[in-house]
């Protein structure tokens, strides 16, 4: 049945006290906050440290990322499965987010989060079977994630080109939010992974898995509808 | 066994997990997601809940309050801390414009719009009978230290005069509602200005 393994107590106090750190009253998907929006306008130059934690908190806060990464390790049982599927997603939001940026790509990002909506709907379908009941074959769970994580990228690279960072030190800043990105991912990841764990080793998991994914799905129609009724209006 | 491969599910149980998810969506988009977010409110439901109020006329407009000082939409206006019903043009033809700002008992609010440097506002304001401790000042643009110049300061429930702004900046009124019930105030201008509204 389920793996018993016993996580060491650094793993759940760490990111406890981390959420307690970075408890903020606001929740946005791609959105950049007042403060933050008023630091990127305002800033000239390298400010390492900032861009860190603009990334990290981007990323924990940001519950499009969140209800992917459940749905995305969602089965996966095995440590390794979850680092290689995980690396996958940081690649494609890396290179998506640097290329981006750096070569002035702007993409609506109405459309990307629609994308990032569907992709949410595209792994709660998955988890459901639905692609192997469907069309009787599964669809490489790994180039999905990949390329998933390539348009995660391109929102955030988006959203980034609306304060015209400065030049100077331009992919110092992107690499230092970059890492803040992974940082944060990490972080969010325990949390996940924690809660996962832990309701694995109740039979409610297994009872409750499809309407878990349903709702994940619907968690992405959700954010579908919402931002391409925002591209409709505002597009 | 460490690993487990995710259940496929029967045709059945996808085709009612995939209408069930379809359906809440569509549900909880057009009964709360659409009204709160974009003011769309096609079941009634945003109005009956008053999340219509939530939502700003564009997101445009959102944005651009942190970088310049647009006008401030009829609905913001409501939701501050004060209240305020824009009076019909029509009929005060010697106005350009005529505000309604209720003063809450008990607090402070500032009422302002942007004038360059030389630009005149003609004014006239009073109130409904209470009378409210007022400074008349006006801030520079960009200014960040606070600064501000006072142009009038008082108490009275009426005020009217001409200002030539000595600066480019934000010029306006604090009135402060020392009494123990609201006070309501009819303030009408005439000049080159743009309103910026209760801050």
């Amino acid at each position: 049945m389920t793996p018993t393994t016993q996580r060491p107590a650094w793993l759940i106090s760490v990111p406890l006290f981390l959420l307690l750190l970075s408890l903020s009253p606001s929740v946005f998907a791609h959105g950049v906050d007042a403060n933050t929006e008023r630091f990127l306008l305002a800033n000239q130059g390298l400010a390492i440290g900032p861009f860190l934690y603009i990334g990290a908190k981007h990323m924990v806060t940001g519950y499009d990322h969140l209800l992917f990464l459940i749905g995305v390790i969602f089965f996966l049982f095995r440590t390794r499965d979850v680092l290689t599927y995980v690396s996958l997603f940081t690649l494609g939001h890396s290179l998506t987010l640097l290329f981006g940026v750096l070569n002035n790509v702007a993409v609506n990002p109405f459309l990307i989060d629609a994308i990032i909506g569907l992709s949410i709907v595209y792994k709660g379908f998955d988890n459901l079977g639905g692609f192997r009941r469907l069309f009787g074959f599964q669809p490489n769970t790994k180039i999905a994630v990949m390329v998933f994580g390539l348009f995660h990228g391109f929102g955030l690279a988006t959203k980034l080109q609306d304060f015209s960072l400065p030049q100077a030190a331009l992919w110092k800043n992107l690499l230092a939010f970059n890492v803040g990105v992974e940082l944060g991912q990490f972080v969010a990841l325990l949390f996940i992974l924690i809660a996962l764990d832990f309701w694995r080793r109740h039979e409610s998991f297994y009872r409750f898995s499809a309407a878990t994914n349903t709702l994940l799905m619907t968690g992405g129609l959700i954010l579908f509808g919402y931002q391409i009724t925002g591209y409709l209006i505002n597009g | 066994m460490t690993h487990i491969n995710p259940p496929v599910q029967s045709l059945k149980s996808l085709i009612i997990a995939s209408a069930f998810a379809l359906l809440l969506a569509v549900i909880i988009l057009l009964s709360a997601v659409l009204p709160a977010e974009y003011g769309i409110d096609p079941t009634g439901m945003g109005k009956m809940m008053g999340l219509s109020a939530l939502s700003a006329p564009t997101k445009d407009g959102n944005k651009a309050l942190a970088i310049t000082c647009p006008v401030l939409p009829p609905q913001t206006i409501n939701q501050a801390a004060g209240s305020t019903e824009t009076i019909q043009k029509e009929t005060l033809p010697q106005w350009q414009d005529s505000v309604k700002i209720i003063v809450p008992a008990g607090e402070g609010l500032e009422y302002k719009f942007h004038l360059v440097k030389g630009a005149t506002l003609d004014y006239s304001w009073t109130t409904d009978g209470a009378k409210l401790y007022f400074d008349f000042h006006g801030e520079p643009k960009g200014d960040k230290t606070g600064f501000f110049k006072s142009f009038k300061e008082s108490t009275d429930n009426q005020s009217n005069g001409t200002l030539t702004a000595p600066f480019e900046g934000s010029h306006g009124w604090y009135w402060e509602n020392k009494t123990r019930s609201p006070v309501a105030i009819i303030l009408n201008t005439k000049g080159s200005y743009r309103i910026l509204g209760l801050l």
